[in-house]
């Protein structure tokens, strides 16, 4: 398969395009045989249907890409051939004429050609007016063809069809030889990249038929799809005899099959049956059986009863044109009047200089009035007004104030916009979702920013990931991670070293700040003249390593508690001491005196240091941040 | 750190268990596709009614073409409207401004793709695979009111911004599209349909100063010169540019006057002028005729290609025809194993 696509200003021409299965009813038949050495050979076997179907007697409009010249048009056609573009580029190989077609003469076959050469089904036929052809509609098909062609394509049953009945020598005289028609069709692939959309969406492959014969200037022409399946009986083998076409403009009456021998015998031969097939309109008038004689008096007789006889085929499709005047691709490009939009011819419509264009309106109070009015095309560049997004259409009316009129142009988008939007059930539930989901996220973010207010934190995650993430899951490990870094030291569980270094209790630094005349040792006396400030050295304790951590195994370490409360006991008794000796405090009613040991056992520091503790690796860290 | 206290693994376990607590994954900041579709669609005035765009018959009288450029607040307004919808209340409007900034960004964004979505080339949801482009920007484009419209469906239509002033011969006649230096001078196109059966709209991203029109190629003819009634072919080359220099084939007809062409003869005189025969000279660049597309190549007319140029925001453009004459038909004609592969195709 090629499957390159020609560059754009390109198409490749392809002979023709055969499809792997034929139009028909076929049978698949699946069969699988299983030998086992012990059993007799069982075969199993499975049939199938299916039918491939293509158009036959009618073509579908859809399946038409184009004809050219164009439907009802008018031009100066006169030196192009007409033809039909189809969509299925196998189209015109899907039926054959007849599995074997007689071979044409030496003379006319050429040493290029490939003998296995597909032949189409299908041939145009140019037509002019005047002519002696007809067009019927909604004909029983086995009225259309001949019994024996009818016989040989299946007899298909109660079938309709449009026919074109015409003189029989006026077809033979444009009907395209075997060897014409297989030159009369090809597969082009074009590029699909610039050029607009069609319903179906062109893949760039179609197949052509084209007409062999150039219209008649000045006359009106049709031209007929007709379908060749099974006629034999008209296809000639070879093409009838040429002239040049120089001078060629009297037509000099020429019968079509007075060239050969061959053309003249498959002339007679189907004439009796498509005699009796298709009764024509002069059978009141002539017996059956003077026809036989008429036959046999001599070959005139036969010449004029062929004459008038007329032959039926399926009419595929059809449409006509008229050769007259200028209106080809070209013709018509090159008088389009060309312009900016906004460019008339007469000053009318009265356009301003902006491109508005006043218009009638009607206002709520019930009023008529004038109104400036532009579409979205415009003749000049413009600024995107920054200005947005409006809300109503009211928003988007302004006043021109060189006319003192209203501009209703926007306010015309935005209703255009809002009633095919409401048109659109599906796009109003769309929004509706849209907004649902923003209401829910605004919310979830609004939880968020007030949980950070009030606890005093801010959660370091993307705005996403807050939206889809659990809140509780989030905050309490914050939480727990604040609680476990706030707390003092795991030596040092009730901050006495903290407190001990508070500035104003440093002798070094009392002294700067004061800029004491004794240095140190005036600080020091001034600070209650101790070594300490807090009037007892406190030892760090090593962070000891508590393999358990349950509240049962910190309240077991005895010593450890014992300890702390000891300490304890001793700064309430300095702090005691001092504010004895400085008198003015009011005594012991200043600091409450614990029993020592009670302290520790206050549930909330006790759980602290409980969580402290299994996670010793931390604390440097912790000490460090501080 | 402190180890989490929900590790990853968890909340995948704890959503599975208890799914019907958890919404659907949506990125609540997105537009739902449909809706971003339709609004782009909008942004591209697609489904707007003709009067709107045109509001007077006369602005685009019948065989005319007229360029302008895309009011780009008409537009906006336009999504605005789209987007009033089910507003009903102070909060609705409240979503719609601290959105609106995305929603334009992200339609400017989308609207260049429109196209390749109407084409069925790509689909809504794989647009957030492919890089973003920054805005469209200036959008210009044409409407055209003609019977070419309707005659040949399906013209190749290009628009160009050439470097300096186009004219006679900037670009160059008959240029070659697919040529890379051409080619990176085209303008994307981000519409190109037809509204009614003779009524065609063109968007381009961009200003161009050169727009072209060229006949289907897929609908080109066959065609016969006419010289004084006597009908004569080119001898063409297997590329379809006439041999310069070379003698007229006559085109025979069959007798009978009925003006049909006698296709049979007609190729074996294609076929003498390759190998030359006496008194007719041999043009061995013509292809060898083996088939109908071969034939084809000597029978079928150029296609026509109708430039317009001139500058945006100008008056004045003009059209400047020509015929494309290295209009490249045929080198797969030659491949002898074609006709099989295709038959083999979907086998």
């Amino acid at each position: 398969m090629a499957d390159d696509v020609p560059p754009p200003g390109s198409m490749y021409l392809y002979d023709h395009a055969q499809p792997p299965l034929r139009p028909g009813a076929y049978r698949f038949e699946a069969s699988t045989s299983i030998e086992k050495s012990s059993t007799p050979t069982e075969s199993l076997s499975h049939e199938r249907y299916f039918n491939v179907e293509g158009p036959r007697f009618v073509l579908n409009p859809g399946d038409i890409a184009g004809v050219v010249p164009p439907r009802n048009s008018q031009g100066p056609f006169s030196s192009v051939l007409p033809q039909m573009v189809l969509r299925r580029r196998t189209l015109p190989w899907e039926r054959v004429v007849a599995e074997t077609l007689p071979a044409p003469s030496a003379a006319s076959a050429l040493p290029n050609q490939n003998p296995a050469y597909p032949t189409p089904w299908l041939a145009l036929l140019l037509l002019a007016e005047g002519e002696n052809w007809e067009l019927k509609p909604n004909l029983p098909l086995e009225s259309v063809l001949p019994g024996s062609v009818f016989n040989a394509i299946g007899k298909p049953a109660n079938v309709l069809v449009e026919a074109l009945d015409i003189q029989r020598d006026l077809l033979e005289a444009i009907l395209p030889a075997r060897e014409e028609l297989q030159l009369l069709s090809h597969v082009r692939r074009v590029n699909a990249e610039d050029r607009e959309l069609s319903i179906e969406g062109s893949d760039g492959w179609f197949s052509v038929i084209v007409c062999n014969r150039l219209p008649t200037p000045g006359k009106k022409c049709s031209v007929v799809l007709v379908s060749l399946e099974g006629r034999t009986d008209l296809l000639a083998a070879n093409p009838p005899p040429f002239v040049s076409s120089k001078g060629g403009g009297l037509p000099s009456i020429v019968l079509p099959f007075d060239a050969t021998a061959g053309n003249l015998r498959a002339a007679e031969q189907p004439f009796v049956e498509r005699f009796l097939d298709s009764p024509p309109s002069f059978k009141p008038a002539v017996p059956f059986e003077r026809v036989h004689q008429r036959e046999e008096a001599g070959v005139l007789a036969a010449i004029t009863l062929a004459g008038l006889a007329r032959t039926k085929l399926v009419a595929l499709h059809a449409w006509n044109f008229t050769c007259e005047g200028e209106g080809d691709f070209m013709m018509l490009m090159q008088r389009l009047d060309v312009g900016l939009i906004g460019k008339v011819r007469d000053n009318k419509p009265q356009l301003t200089d902006t491109g508005h264009l006043r218009v009638e309106l009607g206002t709520r109070a019930g009023t008529k009035e004038s109104a400036l009015y532009r579409g979205p095309l415009v003749p000049m560049p413009l600024q995107r007004d920054p200005a947005g997004p409006y809300h109503s259409a009211d928003q988007a009316r302004r006043i021109a104030p060189e006319l003192g009129m209203q501009d209703i142009s926007y306010a015309c988008a935005f209703e255009v916009g809002r009633l095919l939007a409401a048109a659109d059930a599906r796009l109003a539930q769309e929004l509706m979702r849209w907004r649902r989901n923003g209401f829910r996220a605004a919310a979830r973010l609004d939880v968020y920013a007030d949980l950070e207010k009030r606890l005093n934190f801010v959660i370091a995650e993307t705005i996403p990931n807050k939206l889809q993430r659990y809140v509780l899951p989030m905050v309490a490990a914050e939480l727990i991670d604040r609680i476990a870094l706030a707390g003092p030291a795991v030596g040092d569980p009730f901050g006495i070293k903290l407190i001990a270094k508070v500035a104003g209790l440093q002798p070094e630094r009392f002294a700067d700040a004061f800029s004491l005349d004794g240095g140190i040792a005036a600080a020091r006396n001034v600070l209650l003249g101790l070594d300490y400030p807090l009037g007892i050295d406190i030892p760090a304790v090593a962070d000891a390593v508590l393999v358990g951590s349950s509240l049962e195994q910190v309240l077991a370490d005895g010593k450890a508690l014992a300890g702390l409360g000891n300490i304890r006991q001793q700064v309430i008794a300095n702090v005691r001491t001092r504010i004895g000796a400085i008198g003015q405090m009011g005594g012991a009613t200043g600091v409450p005196a614990g029993p020592a040991g009670k302290a520790p056992s206050r549930g909330g520091r006790v759980r602290n240091s409980a969580i402290e503790s299994s996670t010793p690796p931390k604390t440097p860290k912790r000490g460090g941040k501080r | 750190m402190k180890q989490p206290w929900v590790s990853g693994r968890q909340t995948l376990l704890e959503r599975f268990a208890a799914h019907r607590q958890i919404d659907a994954p949506s990125q609540e900041a997105q537009m739902p596709p449909y809706m971003e579709s339709f609004l782009v669609h909008l942004r591209l005035l697609i489904g707007v009614p003709f009067d709107y765009l045109v509001p007077d018959s006369r602005l685009l009288p019948t065989e005319a073409i007229r360029f302008f450029y895309l009011d780009r607040s008409w537009t906006d307004r336009l999504v605005d409207g789209a987007i009033t919808v089910g507003k009903i209340g102070s909060r609705e409007q409240a979503h719609h401004q601290a959105r609106a900034p995305y929603v334009s960004r992200q339609l400017d964004i989308t609207e260049r793709h429109v196209r390749d979505l109407q084409r069925h080339r790509l689909v809504f949801d794989d647009l957030g695979k492919l890089p973003l482009p920054g805005s469209a920007d200036v959008v210009t484009g044409f409407v055209m009111r003609s019977r070419v419209v309707s005659g040949w469906p399906q013209m190749d239509v290009r628009a160009y911004r050439f470097n300096g002033a186009v004219g006679a011969d900037n670009p160059p006649r008959n240029f070659n599209p697919a040529d890379p230096a051409v080619a990176k001078r085209q303008l994307k196109t981000l519409r190109l349909e037809r509204l009614a059966p003779g009524v065609m709209i063109a968007l381009f991203q961009g200003v161009p100063n050169m727009v072209m029109c060229e006949e289907p190629h897929h609908g080109i003819q066959f065609g016969v010169n006419n010289d004084l009634g006597k009908l004569t072919a080119l001898r063409r080359d297997v590329a379809g540019v006439a041999i310069a220099n070379a003698a007229m084939l006559e085109v025979p007809l069959r007798k009978g006057g009925l003006r049909v062409v006698a296709v049979s003869e007609m190729r074996r005189r294609f076929e003498e002028a390759r190998t030359g025969a006496a008194g007719v000279p041999a043009s061995p660049a013509m292809p060898v005729q083996n088939g109908s597309g071969n034939f084809a190549i000597g029978m079928l007319d150029r296609p026509w290609r109708q430039r317009f140029q001139g500058e945006g925001g100008q008056p004045g453009y003009h059209g400047i025809g020509r015929y494309v004459a290295d209009f490249k038909l045929a080198v797969k004609t030659l491949d002898p194993g074609l006709p099989v592969m295709l038959k083999e195709f979907g086998s």
